[in-house]
């Protein structure tokens, strides 16, 4: 079943930043544990990406292959073919083109993303994008009557890293009988091709 | 050694102050959960003053007061209650002046100058358990030496946060996690000043 993933970096306070703290600034030759959780090891399953506008524009301006040095750290070069080769929906209302391969703007916004496991075969999706867009899908992930309840999660994993960073993983914990509409965006959300 | 400011917080994922039903939330046990041990157990011999807001003082008042327990109860929490009876209670309130409970004062005024004077009498070190409002004071002061979080599996998308703005950011030292058994976290972190 294809999924829709959050990916995103935070502070404890909820808010998506890369603070300055002691050791975050380290640039290592290896991928850390963290870049290992965070990313390397879900390239296998992802094959779309939805970023917003800005993170669209900020990840090609640094990530694409064509900006790949030969002094990099080698893992550098995995993650740009990783986002090279996926598929990029664009969530934009004024951009008119991106200029990176398998990039598609999505004008409708997130309606029209939230629609494509349904409707298109593949690998998992994930989104980052800023706290606008998070807190989007996850709000659209609530919607109506489930939002005016709680999202109750399962924590499937934990890690503590060197520098005090934390990976946490979580599964969303969906309700049986919530109503069509929810049932409807619920397996919107998980694609479901049959 | 001066005496530590140690906050509790009691959230769900997004920062919201609260208790919420998820798988396991509702089982009672006759021993006291890993959060309990770390937030206040262990904390008996090194500590001896809490911190409150006022409805949290009423609330701890009525629940966990030794003559507000029921026979029914397990034996941690009558120790519990009679550590918090003999602890001095710090009740933090514009108007509230008089309790029945013992060893209370109450205090009014500006928080960091509260915080200053009872950093310098004697004692042990001090537990926040203040509720949001007075919590979220503490954190956009910088006051708290250390944080113990209780973090429940759930996005609760609205009440009250925790988190509030500041113009400075406060960087913290990670001192341990444990993750419990229906998916809470137990988070303990230090200020680095």
């Amino acid at each position: 079943m294809r999924k829709i993933e959050l990916h995103t970096y935070i502070t404890p306070d909820g808010r998506t930043e890369f603070p300055d703290y002691p050791g975050s600034e380290e640039t290592e030759m290896n991928p850390g544990p963290a870049f290992t959780d965070k990313c390397a090891r879900h390239y296998d399953s992802i094959g779309t990406i939805i970023p917003g506008r800005s993170a669209c524009e900020d990840r090609q301006s640094f990530w694409s292959r064509a900006k790949h040095r030969d002094t990099e750290p080698g893992f550098y070069l995995d993650f740009r073919r990783y986002l090279d080769r996926s598929q990029k929906k664009v969530l934009s209302r004024s951009l008119m083109h991106v200029d990176w391969h398998e990039s598609r703007i999505m004008k409708r916004g997130l309606s029209e993303a939230v629609g494509l496991p349904k409707t298109e075969p593949g690998k998992n999706i994930a989104t980052g994008g800023g706290s606008m867009l998070a807190g989007a899908f996850i709000q659209r992930g609530l919607f109506d009557k489930y939002f005016l309840k709680q999202q109750t999660l399962k924590l499937v994993e934990s890690r503590a890293f060197k520098s005090g960073e934390l990976f946490l993983h979580y599964a969303t914990v969906r309700e049986k009988n919530i109503n069509e509409m929810n049932c409807r965006i619920a397996r919107g959300m998980e694609g479901g091709n049959s | 050694m001066t005496r530590k400011i140690i906050v509790n917080l009691y959230m769900t994922l997004d920062g919201y102050a609260d208790f919420p039903k998820y798988p396991g939330s509702d089982i009672q046990t006759d021993e006291p959960d890993e959060a309990f041990v770390d937030m206040w157990i262990n904390n008996y011999d090194s500590v001896d003053t809490i911190i409150y807001g006022r409805r949290m003082f009423e609330v701890h008042t009525n629940f966990h007061s030794e003559a507000a327990r029921k026979p029914t109860d397990p034996k941690f929490l009558f120790e519990f209650s009679r550590w918090l009876d003999r602890n001095q209670k710090i009740v933090l309130s514009h108007y509230m002046t008089k309790t029945d409970r013992q060893n209370t004062r109450f205090m009014k005024g500006d928080l960091t100058e509260i915080v200053s004077a009872l950093k310098q009498e004697p004692g042990k070190d001090i537990i926040v358990d203040g509720g949001p409002s007075v919590a979220q004071e503490f954190i956009q002061r910088g006051l708290a030496d250390e944080y113990w979080l209780l973090v429940f599996p759930v996005i609760l998308g609205r009440g009250k946060q925790y988190w509030g703005t500041m113009l400075n950011q406060q960087t913290l030292e990670l001192l341990s996690i444990k993750k419990l058994e229906y998916g809470e976290l137990v988070l303990h972190y230090r200020t680095v000043r």
